[in-house]
């Protein structure tokens, strides 16, 4: 492992994005930050902008309008970045499929590393899949 | 106030525009009341009901596509009396006079029936795009019944897509 891959690897700072969500998934994604979870063990910070983010959380079926607004988002983040689908809605459109608004998943628009199924997926499920992507970048 | 009183309001709104204009009139329970409204008379039905039974709030405008018709609703509401008022629009003319300048709060919920429906309000001060988004074409309006989600993806994206498609 490069001592630059040990250093990504072990300070994931997260931006969390919601793309049209119900709040369900957001919800679980803040309970996965608390000190009952502890996120910070694996050096995850929830950062305020996406220009001192590695690692996008988005939730949301990502409705037309916010389609744009994602990808700008997404452009912000400094490279390496990874990406992070929560929930059923950011993966494939959840019960929002065939919608006339609703573009049908996270990666119809961004590339996506990581997919968290659920409705709403538990916060153990939440670190469970940041774990797995940080396994995959070399932790 | 009681379904008697209730039910009086309506009587009298059939009673003053004739049975041609306000009909298939219903009031189900007290505070809740029913009436379809021919379109030409329908301005001076909620500007009758603003006057005299003070309905200066409109709760919201729903769109419906009953497959012949369009039916625009409008759920009007005074000191806790929900009256709603049912206007049939033909599908080969779809506008309804603005009431606007009657009950100032039907500004946005217009705008939103124009979007999804189809439905024009003639005489809306400002009768732009409220909902849909920006890059969405114009005269395709997603609640009509006649186009199923392909028909709409054909439309807005220029390609069919989703899971039904290869």
């Amino acid at each position: 492992m490069s001592i630059l891959t040990w250093a990504r690897t072990h300070s994931p700072w997260l931006i969390h994005f919601n793309a049209g969500a119900c709040n369900a998934c957001d919800i679980e994604v803040v309970a996965a930050l608390t000190p009952r979870f502890d996120v910070e063990r694996f050096g995850a910070l929830l950062k305020g902008s996406p220009r001192h983010a590695d690692v996008m959380v988005v939730s949301g079926s990502v409705p037309r309008k916010i389609r744009d607004r994602l990808k700008r988002i997404y452009e912000q983040m400094p490279e390496p970045k990874f990406v992070v689908a929560v929930g059923s809605c950011a993966i494939s459109g959840g019960v929002f499929q065939d919608c006339y608004n609703v573009m049908e998943g996270v990666d119809k628009i961004i590339p996506v590393n990581a997919y968290i199924p659920g409705c709403p997926p538990k916060p153990e499920a939440i670190l469970d899949g940041v774990v797995k992507l940080l396994v995959s970048a070399g932790y | 106030m009681s379904i008697e009183e209730h039910t009086k309001v309506v009587e009298d709104l059939a009673k003053e525009f004739g049975e041609e204009n306000v009909y298939n009139t219903k009031v189900p329970r007290a505070y809740r009341a029913f009436a379809h409204v021919n379109r030409d008379k329908f301005r001076e039905v909620v500007e009758y009901l603003k006057d005299n039974h003070g309905f200066v709030h409109v709760t919201t405008i729903s769109g419906v596509d009953m497959g012949e018709n369009y039916e625009v609703v409008y759920h009007l509401r005074s000191e806790g009396f929900s009256l709603s008022l049912k206007v049939p629009v033909p599908k080969d003319d779809p506008k309804v006079p603005s009431i606007v300048d009657i009950i100032n709060g039907a500004v946005l919920y217009e705008r939103e029936v124009n979007d999804l429906l189809g439905v024009f309000p003639e005489g809306h001060p400002d009768p732009k795009r409220l909902i849909l988004a920006y890059d969405w074409p114009e005269g395709v309006h997603p609640l009509r019944k006649e186009w199923d989600i392909q028909t709409i993806r054909e439309k807005v994206d220029g390609k069919k897509w989703g899971k039904d498609v290869e």
